[in-house]
């Protein structure tokens, strides 16, 4: 029996862990018993180590956040771009998808094996105040943000926002040091964000987050052909649903339960409003292209269509 | 389990032969990770362990919590709380002692970390009562006790991490923890009484002092009413964070010292580097604890604690008895960030399984915690004092503290048979 | 020699420390007050008190080695035979210098991977490899410290008495 060492920096009960406590009970299932997971009780390293700690092994399965080691990842930010989809499902599949066909080739994410990227459901934009239904309303209060497309847009977009951990959101409203933050729906229910009385909704979310699901090298080499088949059989797409699938069902029951229970007044973004947002981001695109361009990606541009065009045919 | 006994077992003997114990614990930590996980991992994670604690926005509350003492005392003002608690009970056998217990109290209300309260107190009552014949071994407890008053009376940095990794109201667990700050210097002030009925000698009585002069040293504590009502004040009025808050407050004092004519740049140059130091030290042995710390990660111990805990389900208060027996014992000998990084996320849904309230939890833990930081022989706030007067032998500090500990036993008992102690404030928010 | 050094460190290594420590806190207080009224935090406020953070602990660390401020167990002190003491010290000492020595090397490593993947921060896009490079430089100083201590006469182990005379006010 071979024996996995598993890693997780988001509480035990957060979608994320579930999900890949799921793929655990799945690698057992379809190992009969040859290939075992032990979860540990703490993450090997904070979310930023997350990356290493896999290549170095000192956990040999875990998921990271592409955007928490800014710099190292360009191709991707496609995956945090705004409007790409209202399900999680559908955009994690599609970005897989074009991650195989374009990024795998020019191994991006080498020194790790990578089992599937998935994405979280839409960005929304929650806040304490008032309803927000223009880029006016959000620059004239205070926004928590995570870092990425998102701190790029916010910049052009001349918004008040400042960079915290997604972790301190409760804190920072529950003060009135921010009057609200940038969060998929999930959100809400995990960090119980009661203090929330409005949200806002883009067609396709504001923003999102690319994540990576990865596997230490060594460690899958050193399985039989037996097991590799199987490890294998539950890598790509089968993780990207898994994944987006969980974060969809958690998303609804914030939006559909809790956020309904407590009278968070929901705000759907007006076509002006998106145009606004648009019209800023096309220019991160560009210069998002040039980078890619540079790492070796042929016609980014067109990349970027292919993927929007995926996301659209899956669901 | 046995991985990890070996492990506490191996830090203690090389500790006992005089090995700075950050040193003792960053050898064992990454020789135990490299014969569980192999060589390169171990050293892969012991330099990402450095990188991340050194390389940590959340922690800046230390050296900032730090340098506000040492503005704090330079600008005299643990001083006039000290006074004016002396003004009261003084006059008492042993109440000196109670007057740093009682003054930590008040400087917790302003200061969030509980090392930072007993360095600033250790500079303020320790010459006093040197100076009226205490010995050294009741001087340094009733400091060290007094100091974790300083994570218990908000702001409170452990119950900000407790809050964010058991997603638990922080608001609440600050508001939680007034009523049992004040039975803490009940208890501690009892074993003030106690430790001077046995050995009147230890603690003898200062000179009493007449109600004018009481009022009058009441009304010099207006600087320490001010800087509190502007940290306190500025957190709950959504100026700022509890992280930002160290920030401030170190920056008011500032202004304080600046004011009353005590800084001359050279003092300030001293100040700083001396809060530097004393940062460098116990950051020394944070990144320890946390390798050490990541090695007890990858063996059974976590599991094995909550397997035995989870035999006692069917006795709920049981299962709550036997984890506060657990954490004591760890406390003796862990670094207590560490401690409850590594249990809580076991632990914790057992908890929230058998249908308790996280606020009492997280108030437990805190007095667990203040226990293990003053117990022999890891205990940070007596490593404090401990750097702070060189001449106070260790094993006196450790000798000095025990009836403390015991005083801290008896509370945590009467906080886990009352619950409303710690939950009816927090019961008026919303 | 050790006055010497303890001064040399407290106008290098130690003023570095004690500037990066106000700068935090002035960082946070520009922080708090410029999102408070005129409404713009400064720009990434967060990694730079990070970075300050790496000078405050790594490069007052020199200046606790040589001051003999880590947490000792002295528990048994009392049974340690006189003629020992001498030979443990030093012992004890090289033990430290060959940790901080090997812990400088694994920075250097760290460094190394940054500079593989082109680590940035966030907000700023400050390169994270200098940052492990001046742990290391840090570090090997502290290093150095300990093996001085083999190599010096043992009486001098308190250079000075602490400066921290804040007991006074
Ligand atoms: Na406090
Ligand atoms: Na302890």
């Amino acid at each position: 029996q071979t024996v996995l060492t598993v890693s997780s920096w988001l509480p035990p009960t957060h979608t994320a862990s579930v999900s890949q406590q799921k793929w655990c009970a799945a690698l057992e299932q379809e190992s009969k018993g040859g290939l075992k997971c032990n979860i540990l009780p703490k993450a090997v390293a904070a979310p930023p180590g997350t990356f290493d700690a896999v290549r170095d092994g000192l956990a040999d399965v875990s998921f990271t956040v592409d955007g928490y080691t800014p710099g190292r990842f360009v191709f991707a930010q496609i995956a945090e771009f705004p409007f790409l989809g209202d399900s999680s499902e559908a955009t994690s599949v599609a970005y897989q998808r074009i991650y195989q066909k374009h990024f795998v080739p020019l191994g991006e994410h080498r020194g790790v094996k990578v089992l599937g990227v998935f994405t979280h459901g839409p960005g929304v934009i929650f806040n304490t105040r008032k309803p927000i239904t223009s880029a006016a309303d959000v620059a004239s209060l205070k926004f928590r943000i995570g870092g990425g497309n998102i701190s790029e847009l916010s910049k052009a977009m001349g918004w008040n926002v400042t960079l915290k951990p997604a972790t301190d959101s409760f804190e920072l409203l529950s003060t009135g040091v921010m009057d609200g933050t940038f969060l998929p729906d999930e959100s809400f229910a995990s960090f119980k964000l009661s203090m929330v009385k409005h949200v806002t909704r883009f067609p396709g979310g504001l923003y999102n987050s690319s994540f990576v699901f990865i596997m230490n090298p060594e460690k899958y080499k050193g399985l039989s052909a037996e097991h590799k088949a199987v490890v294998d059989k539950l890598s790509g797409e089968y993780v990207a649903r898994l994944f987006g699938q969980g974060w969809d069902a958690l998303d609804k029951t914030s939006r559909e339960g809790l956020q309904k229970e407590l009278g968070v007044q929901p705000v759907r973004a007006s076509e002006a409003f998106v145009a606004e947002v648009r019209a800023k981001q096309s220019g991160l695109e560009d210069k998002w292209a040039a980078a890619a361009s540079a790492k070796g990606l042929k016609d980014p541009k067109a990349v970027l269509d292919e993927f929007r065009a995926e996301i659209k045919k899956v669901n | 389990m046995i991985e990890a006994s070996i492990g506490f077992a191996a830090v203690f003997i090389m500790a006992a032969l005089r090995i700075p114990l950050a040193v003792c614990m960053v050898t064992v930590g990454m020789g135990g990770l490299a014969l569980l996980r192999g060589w390169q991992p171990a050293l892969a994670s012991t330099s990402q362990v450095i990188f991340e604690t050194g390389f940590a926005y959340v922690l800046s509350v230390i050296p900032l919590f730090v340098l506000m003492g040492n503005f704090v005392a330079r600008a005299g003002m643990a001083r006039e709380l000290f006074q004016a608690a002396n003004a009261f009970v003084g006059h008492r056998r042993g109440g000196l002692a109670m007057a740093s217990i009682i003054a930590s109290g008040g400087f917790g209300a302003i200061c969030g970390s509980s090392i930072a309260t007993a360095a600033t107190m250790t500079r303020v009552a320790y010459p006093e009562m040197k100076r009226h014949g205490y010995r050294d071994a009741l001087a340094a407890g009733s400091i060290g006790a007094g100091g974790t008053l300083g994570i218990l009376i908000p702001p409170s940095t452990i119950m900000v991490i407790y809050g964010i990794i058991t997603e638990t109201d922080i608001g609440k667990l600050f508001v939680a923890g007034i009523l049992p700050g004040i039975v803490a210097i009940v208890c501690l002030c009892l074993a003030v009484v106690v430790v001077t009925w046995r050995d009147p000698a230890a603690g003898p009585a200062a000179e009493r002092h007449s109600w004018p002069e009481r009022l009058r040293a009441l009304r010099n504590v207006w600087g320490v009413a001010l800087l509190f009502a502007l940290v306190i004040g500025g957190i709950y009025g959504g100026v700022f964070t509890a992280t930002e808050g160290a920030g401030v407050g170190a920056g008011g004092a500032f202004v304080f010292a600046l004011l009353r004519g005590s800084l001359t740049p050279r003092a300030l140059l001293e100040i700083l580097q001396e809060s530097a130091r004393t940062t460098a030290m116990l950051f020394t042995i944070l990144i320890a604890a946390m390798v050490f710390t990541s090695f007890v990660n990858f063996t059974s111990m976590p599991n094995d604690l909550r397997d035995f805990i989870v035999q006692f389900s069917p006795e709920p208060i049981m299962v709550v008895v036997m984890m506060m027996v657990i954490y004591i014992l760890l406390g003796l000998v862990m670094e207590e960030l560490s401690m409850v990084l590594l249990t809580i996320p076991v632990f914790f849904p057992v908890i929230t399984g058998l249908g308790y309230d996280p606020v009492w939890f997280g108030i437990l833990i805190v007095t667990v915690i203040e226990i293990g930081m003053i117990s022999p022989p890891v205990g940070m706030n007596l490593f404090v004092i401990n750097a702070l007067l060189p001449k106070v032998p260790l094993n006196q500090i450790f000798r000095g503290v025990w009836p403390f500990v015991f005083a801290d036993i008896v509370r945590l008992g009467i906080l886990v048979a009352f619950p409303v102690i710690s939950l009816w404030l927090p019961g008026f928010m919303g | 020699m050790l006055t010497f050094l303890d001064r040399a460190l407290r106008w290098s290594s130690g003023l570095m420390a004690a500037i990066a420590l106000f700068a935090i806190m002035w960082l946070t207080l520009a922080d708090v007050t410029g999102r408070k009224f005129l409404s713009h935090s400064v720009p990434g406020g967060l990694e730079l008190t990070e970075v300050l953070m790496v000078v405050v602990i790594f490069g007052a660390l020199p200046l606790v080695s040589l001051r003999s401020e880590h947490v000792v167990f002295d528990t048994l002190d009392a049974f340690v035979p006189a003629w020992f003491k001498g030979l443990q010290a030093r012992l004890v000492h090289l033990i430290c210098a060959g940790m901080f020595a090997f812990m400088a090397k694994l920075m250097v490593q760290r460094a190394d991977r940054f500079s593989e993947y082109g680590d940035v921060t966030l907000h700023l896009q400050l390169p994270l490899s200098p940052v492990a490079w001046l742990m290391a430089a840090f570090l090997l100083v502290t290093a150095l410290v300990h093996l001085l201590f083999l190599v010096m006469p043992l009486t001098a182990t308190q250079a000075d008495e602490p400066t921290g005379e804040g007991s006074a006010s």
